[in-house]
């Protein structure tokens, strides 16, 4: 789900739709939902780990932006067209909006333990590969792009080998530091805590380890994380 | 979660007519926390649920605003 620049909240689902591939809606905070567009097979969708495509990212143009076999444009009249369509997608392709403008996008090749890729494109359409062939495993996802416009990503940890990793993207598109963390496995996404740090949780693996939320520095060279205690409230 | 690592506990879905595994949150433009549910869940006596789209207010009160089902609007918001 995305909050759009209207205050309504945009969202796409995997199933069902007048051609049984999903489709893209509105809802507003009372709940009065609209559908702005069902997928078809016109539309280019599935496969790649996902039914459909999302969630969306809407651009400083008002558009919002989707993937699936291709990266879609979908205005606010819900009109949806391919927009770009990156040399390597992967495996759950994922958009995420920068601060620079641009769209990144993120995807894994030979699932469980090959490796990530990262493209970006301008809303003008130009397109560029950030930095392909990123080291890890499980899926990868960008995380946020920081105010020196580096891109952090992380690849979570599957059973099958490689730890949990966070990579670092500089603006020039060099992956530099990245973290592994063997002790944790994160299947969410970090968010920049604005304070140094990213802040992310894990799952745990019994019930005796419930899962924690830790914190990591960001500055510089990437720290491993710190765990920060649940206490409950 | 406080800066301090406070943990609270807002709303447990039940995987009933609420629905259920929540996808990521977002935060409205109100202030409270709105979400949408992605699992084919069913409470006693009720038609089968495909979907919801929630609100929790900073009380931990939960609203289920509307309900995905079977039809043309789509079914499993998790995107």
């Amino acid at each position: 789900l995305t909050v759009g620049q209207d205050g309504n909240f945009y969202g796409v689902a995997s199933g069902g739709g007048a051609f049984g591939l999903g489709t893209a809606f509105r809802l507003n905070a009372q709940g009065d939902l609209t559908v702005l567009h069902a997928f078809s097979t016109a539309d280019n969708v599935g496969g790649y780990g996902r039914n459909v495509v999302g969630p969306f990212v809407q651009g400083d143009d008002g558009n919002f932006y989707a993937v699936g076999r291709a990266v879609l444009r979908m205005t606010l009249a819900g009109d949806v067209s391919q927009f770009v369509t990156p040399w390597e997608i992967g495996l759950e392709p994922f958009l995420m909006a920068g601060r620079d403008g641009r769209i990144y996008g993120s995807g894994v090749n030979g699932m469980p333990c090959d490796h990530g890729d990262i493209f970006s494109f301008s809303l003008a359409g130009d397109l560029r590969g950030g930095g392909t062939g990123i080291e890890g495993c499980g899926s990868f996802w960008l995380d946020f792009q920081t105010v020196d416009l580096s891109v952090f990503g992380t690849f979570t940890m599957t059973e099958h080998c490689c730890p949990t990793t966070v990579v670092r993207l500089t603006p020039d598109g060099v992956v530099a530091n990245p973290t592994a963390f063997p002790a944790f496995s994160s299947d969410a996404r970090l968010t920049d805590g604005g304070d140094g740090y990213a802040y992310g949780v894990t799952f745990g693996s019994s019930p005796s380890d419930p899962g924690s939320i830790f914190k990591m520095s960001i500055l510089g060279t990437p720290k491993p994380p710190t765990n920060v205690r649940l206490t409950p409230g | 979660v406080s800066r301090t690592g406070v943990f609270t506990s807002l709303y447990s879905f039940l995987g009933l007519g609420d629905g259920g595994l929540p996808e990521r949150l977002v935060l409205g433009p109100d202030g409270a926390v709105y979400g949408t549910t992605a699992e084919v869940t069913q409470g006693p006596g009720q038609p089968p649920v495909h979907g919801t789209f929630f609100r929790i207010a900073p009380s931990g009160a939960l609203q289920t605003l509307y309900v995905f089902s079977r039809d043309a609007t789509g079914t499993l918001p998790d995107g």
